[in-house]
């Protein structure tokens, strides 16, 4: 599993990839957090990073498919996917290995953000006026959300052969999950009778929870779980090409 | 052969779904009144726990003190039965520590169909809300009184859950 992580970080940072995924995430979020005025931390009026944390998950629901589309559709569509399962190693040690290496890679995206929170602790006033557990709290939500969203972008990895599709259709999952959810509840049909359940099925929920800064047992094993069902789709559909 | 191998990938999906949704139904629910879930405030101030000052008086409280929580119902949008829900763990977890006894009720004329409770919520000085519902076929403003009301020996008070231009609490004896 360690060599599958290493193989797979260092394939990421010896192409463009890891480059291109940590640089884009890392220029949006500063233009939509220091230069755009209408989301400016800058003109914000008080020292806060929460506009980050609205932002993050609208970026990553993007940016991790296309981390994610090659873990196993690359290996698919080069065949390497049989050199690998005939290594004496179980479906689920390949799959822990490139779920690591793809959230790890986020983790990495997300370090330099730090800068922004030193940028905001030295802005504020009186200097460092800002709360920093609630900070630290937001970024556990946001590592959960990661979680997740890099399983449901591996899951599409595991069922096509073709980047694009995983790309797609992992995007497409994952707004889902984070307002698909959300939004079906506010149908009017469903006023007091099973929007709420709605609610609490959609990640959005979770993370606005997880974000007050409250490391709340019900938000954790939510993604835990979801991202525990994604994972284990996957290795169902690692199975299916035994047949 | 692949026909069965599809189903029993199915029915794997099917039940890995299905301990998904139990797992996140016990980690929400409580077992003889105590809850099987919990929560690390990181947040400097600490600004959703109770301080160890609200603690210690809810501790001290000698008598019973009664909540009514003008919440019950089912008509409402989600984020008033998430507030609904919010409102029903914390007096839960209030009464882990302190006398305590709540109730839920309907708004003051929705159960009956009646203006007359609603009225004399107003003569009291607790005063509606508008709320604008999207329903099927059209939009409509109902009034909603989002109060509990708090009894304690011969004192009543009652609090609104949120900021109005109001007043937010006040006090009248019976």
């Amino acid at each position: 599993m360690i060599s599958i992580f290493r193989k797979e970080i260092n394939l990421f940072f010896s192409s463009l990839i890891g480059y291109i995924v940590v640089g884009v995430f890392l220029v949006v979020l500063g233009l939509f957090l220091f230069v755009f005025p209408d989301t400016s931390l800058l003109s914000h009026g008080f020292a806060t990073l929460d506009p980050l944390f609205s932002m993050a998950p609208t970026i990553f629901i993007f940016l991790v498919p296309a981390v994610t589309m090659r873990t196993f559709a690359e290996e698919q569509q080069n065949g390497t996917i049989e050199l690998l399962i005939t290594r004496p190693i179980s479906d689920w040690q390949i799959l822990a290995g490139k779920y690591l290496a793809s959230l790890a890679l986020v983790v990495f995206a997300l370090i330099p953000t730090v800068l922004y929170y030193y940028t905001v602790y030295q802005l504020g006033a009186p200097q460092g006026n800002l709360d920093a557990g609630g900070i630290l709290g937001s970024y556990i939500g946001l590592f959960f959300l990661a979680a997740g969203f890099v399983a449901i972008g591996v899951f599409a990895s595991a069922v096509t052969k073709n980047q694009i599709v995983a790309f797609l259709l992992a995007t497409a999952l994952s707004f889902w999950f984070y307002w698909g959810f959300d939004y079906l509840s506010r149908l009017p049909f469903l006023l007091g009778g099973g929007d709420t359940v709605l609610q609490m099925s959609g990640m959005l929920y979770h993370y606005e929870s997880l974000s007050r800064g409250v490391l709340d047992s019900r938000d954790m094993v939510y993604f835990v779980s979801l991202a525990g069902f994604f994972l284990f789709l996957s290795i169902l559909a690692m199975e299916r090409r035994k047949w | 052969m692949q026909a069965n191998k599809k189903i029993q990938t199915t029915l794997q999906a099917v039940l890995g779904l299905a301990v998904v949704v139990l797992l996140n139904i016990v980690a929400n629910s409580r077992m003889s009144g105590r809850p099987l879930y919990g929560a690390l405030d990181l947040t400097e101030e600490k600004r959703f726990t109770l301080t160890p000052g609200t603690r210690a008086m809810l501790e001290q409280q000698e008598d019973v003190v009664f909540i009514r929580v003008l919440l019950a119902g089912d008509k409402y949008p989600a984020g008033f039965k998430r507030l609904q829900e919010a409102t029903r763990e914390m007096l839960e977890d209030f009464r882990g520590t302190a006398l305590l006894s709540t109730n839920f009720t309907t708004q003051p004329g929705t159960a009956t169909r009646s203006t007359s409770g609603g009225k004399k919520y107003k003569e009291d000085g607790i005063l509606p809300v508008n709320l604008r519902v999207k329903g099927t076929d059209e939009t409509s403003i109902t009034s909603i009184f989002p109060y509990a009301i708090v009894f304690r020996a011969s004192n009543r008070r009652w609090s609104i859950f949120w900021k109005t231009r109001y007043r937010r609490t006040q006090r009248r004896d019976p």
